[in-house]
Parts: C-alpha cells; structure tokens; sequence
C-alpha cells in the first residue's frame, strides 16, 4: 500500500492480538436441566478461559455452549493446534467442570483468528506509548486513502469501535469533498 | 467395624479432596506438560506459540497478509535479527519480551535456526538474549 511513511511506520507498529473461540454443540442443555444454569459465564484458570451459556432458547432441544475464549499465552497455544484439536481440547477442560460434556458432545468448531484469513489476527493491540506515536498517524487521510475499523479507534476490538471509526472517517472525507469542490 | 471403615472412608475422602484440588491446580496454568529436557524447550515453544502463524512446517502462511517462512530464511543467518523480533515483534508479529524469558528466547531461535532446512550451527545464548532486551528498552527509551 503506497502510504505516507508516518501511516506506513504506524501500520507496521501496531500488531493484533491472539483470540481463539469454541464452539461446542451438545444433544442436551445438560447446564440447564442439571445444573440450573440459565446463561452467563464460568470464568476458570484452564486454558479455555470461559465457559459461555446460552441466555436464551431455555429448555429447548440441543444446546451450544462457548467451550473457551482465549486470550494471550493460552490464545497462541490453541491456535498452534489444528481445528479438531481445538475443540477436543475444549472437550477436555471442560469436561473437568461439567463431566457431562463427554457423554452429550455432538459437534464443536473452532476460529483462531490469528488464522482467519481476512483478519489475521483478532483485534489491535494499542498500548498507551503506540497511541502517543501513532494514533493520529494512522487516522489521518493520506491521499486517497483513510482507514476505518475498530483498529482506528478508542475501542479497540469492539464493533462499537469499528462503527464510530467509520463515521468519523466518513465525516472527515465528507468535509474534504465540501472543501475542495 | 463400621467406625474403622467410616474412619478409614473419611481418610479416602479427605485425600480424594486434597489431591485432585493441588494437581488440577497445577494443570490448569500448565496447559502442555513440561519438557525433560532443556534442548526441547525451544521445539516445545515453537510447536505451542511459534507455529500458529508459521505453520508446523515453518513455511509461513498468506491472507490478508503473509506471516514469513522461517524455512531456508537467509535473514536467519545472525541469531540476532530473529532474537529482536521475538523480543520486540514487527509489524503483525507479536512481541514476545514478556512472554518468555532470556533462556526460551534463546532456545526457539536455537530451533528454528537448526531446523526447517536452515543449518546454522552457532548458538544464541540467554545472554546474548539480555544484551538485546538492555539495548532495546534503551533506544525506547531514547525515542520517547
């Protein structure tokens, strides 16, 4: 991409973090017709991180739950593993929480997005020295070219972010078009 | 009779509670157990972190950008310009100074320089790893 070198060296500062999510579906609502557990999260030290109930959809047929949300160290270790390995490490972590997980398993899917290949990587990953280096270089309109997405904004790795980053970019080019008619 | 095997139940019990508590506790910040020898540490590192972008073959990997190959990489052939990217990261490589310390630095540079068809033969050092890491928190500095 032929940019300023001040939007060039941004780019190349700002590197995205690690995430991996899984996706578990089972035949049962197990959490819900066992346990009584209507949504919400257990946090754990496992590498999976989290296990995500569904809030809605109660006492319905199947389930899926979120078998893990990783971040940092524990987002590299799983992403380093096929798919199918993922989700069997899922399997496992998870089970030692809720032991019903082996006997009601159905299918699971995994996403690293540090594998995804549109993305490569889950969300920017600002500290408080790039912002104070870079933020505005990376904003600025350089020609014909401005970036939009939650990487362009205060919040990162929030759609919240992304979408106040694309107004605002919009806005901007909207002003220089008025300017220079 | 009943009192002993209610006794001796107890002590099952007590020590089914304790042990799995500490083990699991160990497990669970140890996601892979830990190599048994120091020279597959560097294998180990590459094989849980290196390899989710660099692929297990160690060619790399192309989407909305390229993730380089490390195999028969020539900007491999000074241990120290791999050791200041894994400490420091570049573009979409993450840096890795707080995640591991001088020795597993040290070591998955070793591997990679000794494997995927490169043939290197020296060796970094964990020393070599703290020199770096003073000089690079120093031109940081410098720059703020």
């Amino acid at each position: 991409m032929n940019v300023d070198p001040a939007m060039r060296s941004a780019i190349d500062a700002l590197h995205y973090e690690a995430s991996v999510k899984v996706g578990l579906q089972f035949k049962r609502r197990f959490w819900e017709e066992d346990e009584s557990i209507f949504g919400g999260i257990t946090y754990t030290d496992q590498p999976i991180e989290m296990i995500g109930y569904p809030n809605d959809g109660f006492f319905s047929h199947k389930g899926v739950l979120l078998g893990a949300y990783a971040y940092g160290r524990n987002a590299f270790e799983l992403t380093s593993l096929a798919p199918a390995e993922r989700v069997q490490k899922a399997l496992e972590y998870g089970a030692r929480i809720h032991p019903q997980y082996r006997a009601e398993f159905e299918s699971g899917v995994a996403v690293a997005w540090h594998r995804v290949p549109w993305a490569l990587g889950c969300s920017a990953e600002w500290t408080a020295a790039l912002r104070e280096q870079h933020y505005d270089n990376l904003c600025a309109l350089d020609g014909r070219i401005v970036l939009a997405g939650e990487h362009a904004s205060r919040l990162s790795s929030w759609q919240e972010g992304a979408v106040l980053s694309a107004l605002d970019a919009i806005r901007r080019l909207h002003e220089r078009v008025l300017a220079n008619r | 009779m009943s009192r002993l095997l209610a006794a001796g139940l107890l002590a099952v019990l007590a020590a089914a509670l304790w042990r799995p508590l500490s083990h699991d506790a160990q497990a669970a910040v140890e996601a892979w157990p830990s190599p048994a020898y120091p020279q597959q540490r560097g294998e180990r590192i590459y094989r849980t972190i290196c390899q989710g972008c660099h692929m297990p073959d160690g060619k790399g990997a192309t989407g909305a950008g390229s993730y380089p190959a490390l195999a028969g990489n020539p900007r491999l052939a000074a241990a120290a310009y791999p050791l200041v990217i894994v400490l420091g990261g570049r573009k979409a490589m993450p840096p890795f100074g707080d995640e591991l310390n001088d020795e597993e630095i040290a070591a998955v540079v070793n591997f990679i320089r000794s494997n995927f068809a490169n043939c290197y033969t020296d060796r970094a050092k964990a020393s070599d790893v703290q020199s770096l890491r003073q000089a690079l928190s120093a031109s940081s500095h410098a720059s703020e």
